[in-house]
């Protein structure tokens, strides 16, 4: 970013720590985190023992990831590229997001103690790289699919969706495996629009060539999940300490990571979303500073005061008379719809088993583990979530317009109680504000990079006409991005759920199976596996279900307070703040 | 001798008072016929003719009303208990085989018709029936039957209309493609018959979408078997969310009803002359309910007709009145208004030609997009498809039957979902056509001069597509029903695509055929033919549709323009004949009657 921006973003952020509002500065810092990492993300991911970390300490030229077999369980390594750091700085993340510094003797020992803990941790490292041109970009060397399982999805899903480049490992000799597939599947949902892949196929023997029939083989498995050729970069096996001939072979990588990007493209579109984000920071700035002078002098504390209690006491009602009955109505329903389906499956697979021959025997475990039931049990899931998309979808409906109608009315109250003296309104700001999604994930806008013209995703001209309006849009963007999250964990679930109980099925194989017993036996694993997903996920769609409850009721109140919050505010830091806002406006000429 | 001023003030007249005409009493007027076609312009039937023909379309034309839902709800049964009569063959698995329509006649007797040319077969008893009609009597329709008819003398049926039973989505392999069709060219509304329970699903959101898309109004109905009253009423609630969210999507109006019924109670009820029973199944309401809306298709029909033999009447007064006019007026003077009226309607014509123009590009620039997108969509599907499949094949799935069976599950799966957006993105088309096309008819009835021609289209297209709301009161109601219509899509569209999401035939010959490789190598080689033609037959069979719809709605709004340039040829070439032959004194006697007949028609159609 070029000086001018740094410093236009500075003054905005000054002003909009000033307003004290709570949504504006959380979009601050969105902002400022988008900012920080403009230079690129490139993300490495892959199985254990694909040799993700020797490729990554290669091509970034830090040698300082660790890589040996089993390191990689459960640690997220985030490597940042600072041409001034001289000695590299380790951080680890904490859980409310940032990062508390620690010796490296500590990330060494971590890493080596944390097989049993299953915790996941994540380190940072900033550091200078052999390579320049590489500095700002930020490296991340993730772990393999069985640990990220258990990693909290939203992290998972945020650094996917930041990634401006995603490089994908495979080990030639064991080639493409169950895993790689999961994995894969899972990177596709989460990945942006504008996400380059990357396939890394290494430990190849011998020096295949593209050709090569398990190149090839490998390459059209990843193309079919991600549904776009990557670039493909062979690394032949290579002994541990002969890192010479391994540099050479990343020197592509590197290259290809440059130019992406460093393209002339990406630059412009960066800056250009760069300079709407900051604008954006300013026009909400705006909206609240000339809506707290609008309303200046028109009230009256005690009254607002009472009304702010009448509002809180009526907001506790609808919570209890529409939301959490709805909630609970819902979940007891997904109960029933859970069990009936789980019979079913059963059912289905059973007769399946029972119609076939005993000849398909060895063919039937991976038919029933890896398909039927795995496919029966995303049918039913999806069928679920459907349910509780269009159930929540009315509700969360229902309580936008409660919102909106609420906060019209107490507007119109608190007018109407002081005398008027403010001048004609200033009616323009209203105009002003776009109807971007208010919501805290960036990684769509990240999504728009790469492509010409449109930045901001689906970012129409909107017209509020007014403050309800405005909240309750707020409101509407929030609830439907907590709820597509909550549909998504359910959807994760369904499939951790069953992950772990199919082991069941598979063991069948290393089990002597008679003829005249093996379908009572396979048919009691499968009712065991099926009953073991339905409990797994009955539970995990309730507390999912719980999380969003609460979340929306405190986004509810969030948006109401805040609201009120403009009525609370000091008259003299209105005017203080009015000039601030005038100041920078005729400074950076924002009409 | 009236003169032009106030002609022209009348002409100006409201058009929504006035009773019912009698379409019936209009077309055995004979002088009136033959008047209309008199002063009718020479490029095309006259009149009088069109008149006629709108009423025998009016009179006879049935009011088809299909019932649709999955497999297995019960419709045959609803329709013996809407009937009232134990008619069509049912049972607790779909039964219905074949469409059967429900028709009036004071006698009871079926006919069947075959898809070949043996002459249809005329039967008196339900054995008989079952033995065409019934899945396990007729498996797959090896009788290679198209469609039953089926009489009734219930009241319901009276006034041309028909009741369709087609069989389940998902039951209507082996139905040739001429069967479906007949239905879907002389729909009005639907029946949609929903189970109680499971409630709708993400699954059925498309087929409801597809079929509502067609249809004017719909009712809804859902079936109980013997569901307690806490689990109808939950379900009820939970789709008429589903119901509303599809509404919206659509441009359609939902009333927010659904009627609950109990249909074998009540068919049951009916059979043992038990009137509690019939009562507590709630038939009635339902039937109540196909009566109003039947009741308001029939009137919209009305209205229409009104509509459009006033505006004749009106230009026939017009036309009359301006050659007796012409006989007082000097020749240059009846020149000057010929002149006039032309350029006025010329005027009007290039107006609309841009207009038309403007939606024929949009539609063209559409269809390009949408090429792109169902390329992408088949693309991505088969991707997804070879993906999961292979997947399963490494895992130890390669020969006979299973791998059969994985790769149809993928297969529907996927293709239903590339559907689903194909679809999404042809509704939103179809929004911005239709608002194109209402501007379209809002330039058509600015018109002052009331062309005979401007309102010339098929009479039964103007009823077709109408959105129940706006009712064809509109002149050109035609146009921008039939052209929101076509993006709808002709019969083609709508079975094309019920087609492949429920017929699951899609493979053609491929389907279902076993997958006999012995490794799994061989296994993923023999699979390459089956995707191609997964991928192919897809974006071949949307684009086929797509394109369908695309060169009909360009090939009547080409249509409409060119004829009116007719009409303006012929004003000039025609009148300005004329006005050298009427001087004589003997025409203008016959025209002044003819001016005194068509005017106390005009005043018994405002009555």
């Amino acid at each position: 970013m070029n000086e001018v921006m740094n410093n236009k973003l500075s003054d905005i952020k000054k002003l909009a720590v000033m307003t004290g509002t709570k949504s504006i500065i959380s979009f601050c810092d969105d902002v400022l985190e988008y900012i920080e990492h403009t230079s690129g993300t490139v993300t490495f991911a892959g199985e254990t023992g694909s040799g993700k970390s020797s490729v990554i300490n290669s091509a970034a030229g830090s040698d300082i990831l660790m890589s040996c077999s089993s390191s990689s369980h459960f640690v997220v390594s985030e490597l940042q590229i600072d041409q001034s750091v001289c000695i590299p700085e380790y951080y680890q993340r904490n859980s409310g997001g940032s990062y508390d510094k620690i010796n490296p003797c500590e990330y060494t020992k971590m890493l080596r103690e944390n097989q049993t803990d299953k915790q996941m941790h994540e380190f940072k490292i900033s550091m200078m790289s052999r390579y320049p041109k590489l500095g700002g970009i930020r490296f991340f060397d993730l772990f393999g699919y069985d640990s990220i399982l258990s990693m909290p999805q939203e992290r998972f899903s945020h650094i996917i969706a930041e990634s401006d480049i995603i490089a994908y490992t495979v080990s030639y000799r064991s080639g493409f495996q169950q895993n790689d597939h999961q994995y894969l599947k899972k990177i596709y949902e989460s990945a942006g629009k504008s996400c380059r892949f990357i396939l890394i196929i290494n430990r190849c023997s011998g020096h295949p060539s593209s050709n090569d029939k398990r190149v090839k083989e490998i390459t059209g498995y990843v193309s079919d999940i991600l549904h776009t050729v990557p670039e493909v970069f062979l690394i032949c096996a290579q002994k541990i300490d002969d890192s010479g001939e391994l540099l050479a072979q990343t020197e592509e990588i590197r290259d290809f990571i440059c130019s992406e990007l460093n393209s002339d493209i990406r630059k412009e579109t960066v800056e250009k979303i760069c300079d709407r984000y900051i604008s954006e920071l300013f026009y909400r700035c705006d909206y609240e500073i000339r809506h707290r002078a609008d309303i200046q002098g028109k009230t009256n504390p005690e009254e607002t005061e009472s009304k702010a209690v009448d509002t809180a006491a009526a907001i506790e009602k609808y919570i209890f008379d529409e939301i959490v009955p709805t909630y609970e109505q819902l979940q007891m329903t997904l109960h029933t719809k859970i069990n009936a389906d789980a019979a079913e499956i059963t059912q289905k697979i059973s007769d399946e088993i029972e119609n076939s021959e005993f000849i398909n025997m060895d063919q039937m475990i991976p038919f029933i583990e890896k398909h039927m039931l795995p496919f029966m049990a995303d049918e039913k899931t999806c069928e679920l979530k459907y349910y509780i998309e269009v159930q929540l979808k009315h509700l969360n409906k229902k309580m936008s317009n409660y919102l909106s109608s609420r906060i019209t009315d107490l507007d119109d109250s608190i007018s109407q109680i002081s005398e008027s003296v403010s001048e004609a309104p200033v009616t323009d700001y209203r105009i002003k504000i776009t109807s971007m999604a208010l919501s805290r994930s960036f990684s769509k806008y990240v999504t728009a990079l790469g492509g010409s013209g449109s930045v901001i995703a689906g970012a129409a001209s909107h017209t509020l006409h007014s403050i309800g309006e405005f909240l309750s849009n707020t409101f509407a963007a929030e609830t439907h991005s907590a709820l597509s999250t909550a549909l998504r964990h359910i959807g994760t679930s369904s499939v951790n759920a069953l992950t772990g109980a199919g082991v069941a099925i598979s063991e069948l194989t290393s089990v002597a199976i008679e003829y005249s017993t093996w379908k009572f036996k396979m048919k009691k694993r499968v009712l065991r596996t099926t009953e073991e997903w339905r409990l797994n996920l009955s539970e995990s769609m309730t507390e999912e279900l719980e999380k969003l409850k609460e979340k929306n009721i405190s986004i509810l109140k969030e948006c109401l307070n805040e609201y009120l919050g403009a009525y609370n505010c000091d008259c003299c830091r209105s005017d203080e703040l009015m000039q601030q806002l005038r100041q920078l406006e005729e400074k950076y000429d924002f009409k | 001798m009236q003169n032009s001023a106030v002609i022209s003030a009348d002409l100006h007249i409201s058009f929504t008072k006035g009773l019912q005409m009698r379409p019936t009493d209009v077309v055995k007027d004979k002088k009136l016929l033959s008047i209309l076609d008199r002063y009718s312009d020479s490029t095309g039937p006259g009149m009088g003719t069109v008149l006629r023909r709108t009423i025998e379309n009016l009179i006879n034309t049935e009011v088809v009303i299909p019932v649709i839902g999955m497999q297995g709800t019960g419709k045959s049964t609803l329709i013996n208990a809407v009937i009232g009569e134990d008619i069509l063959p049912c049972g607790c698995n779909e039964t219905t085989c074949i469409p059967i329509e429900i028709k009036y006649s004071h006698q009871s007797y079926a006919v069947i018709f075959f898809n070949d040319d043996r002459t249809p077969l005329r039967i008196f008893t339900h054995d008989e029936l079952r033995s065409y009609a019934d899945n396990n009597e007729n498996p797959s329709n090896i009788k290679n039957v198209s469609h039953a008819v089926v009489f009734s003398n219930a009241g319901i049926l009276k006034n041309n209309v028909v009741f369709v039973d087609l069989p389940g989505a998902g039951g209507l392999t082996g139905v040739s493609n001429t069967a479906t069709l007949r239905y879907i060219q002389s729909l009005s509304f639907a029946v949609f018959l929903l189970p109680v329970v499971p409630t709708i699903r993400k699954a059925d959101e498309t087929l409801i979408k597809l079929a509502w898309m067609q249809f004017s109004s719909a009712v809804f109905a859902e079936n109980s078997w013997d569901d307690n009253r806490r689990e109808i009423s939950e379900s009820v609630d939970f789709n008429k969310k589903v119901l509303e969210e599809i509404a919206q999507s659509l441009h359609c109006r939902f009333d927010n009803d659904i009627t609950v019924i109990n249909a074998e109670k009540a068919v049951n009820g009916q059979l043992e002359n038990d009137t509690r029973k019939v009562q507590t199944s709630n038939i009635a309401a339902l039937v109540d309910k196909l009566k109003s809306v039947i009741d308001n298709w029939e009137k919209t029909k009305q209205d229409n007709f009104i509509y459009r033999y006033r505006n004749m009447l009106a230009y026939c007064k017009k036309e009359i009145s301006d050659r007796i006019n012409d006989f007082t007026n000097s020749e240059n003077d009846s020149q000057e208004r010929l002149e006039a009226e032309r350029k006025l309607f010329e005027t009007a014509t290039d107006e609309l030609e841009k207009k038309a123009d403007t939606i024929i590009t949009f539609i063209n620039n559409k269809r390009t997009e949408i090429y792109d997108m169902i390329s992408e969509c088949a693309r991505v599907c088969c991707e997804n498809i070879r993906s999961e499949t292979f997947r399963v094949i490494d895992c130890g799935v390669v020969d006979g039957d299973q791998l059969s069976i994985v790769f149809n599950d993928y297969r529907k799966k996927f293709v239903s979902q590339a559907y689903s957006k194909v679809l999404e993105e042809i509704i939103e088309i179809r929004r911005t056509l239709s608002s194109y096309a209402k501007d379209f008819d809002d330039l058509i009835s600015k018109e002052n001069a009331v062309s005979f021609r401007s309102m010339s289209f098929n009479s039964d297209q103007t009823f077709k597509y109408e959105k129940g709301l706006r009712v064809g009161i509109n002149i050109a109601g035609g146009l921008s029903g039939f052209v929101v219509g076509a993006l709808i899509g002709g019969p083609a569209f709508f079975f094309i695509m019920a087609a492949a999401l429920f017929f699951g035939g899609w493979l053609g010959h491929y389907s279902y055929s076993q997958i006999t490789a012995q490794r799994a190598v061989k296994a993923k080689e023999t699979l390459g033919p089956y995707l191609e033609s997964v991928e192919k037959n897809f974006k071949s069979e949307m684009k086929d549709a797509i394109d369908e719809i695309a060169a009909q709605a360009s090939e009547k709004l080409e249509n409409y323009i060119s004829e009116r340039r007719k009409h303006i040829a012929s004003l000039y070439s025609l009148k300005v004949r004329q006005l050298s032959l009427d001087n004589d004194k003997n025409n203008l006697i016959i025209l002044e009657q003819d001016l005194k007949y068509i005017c106390t028609r005009e005043r018994s159609a405002y009555e």
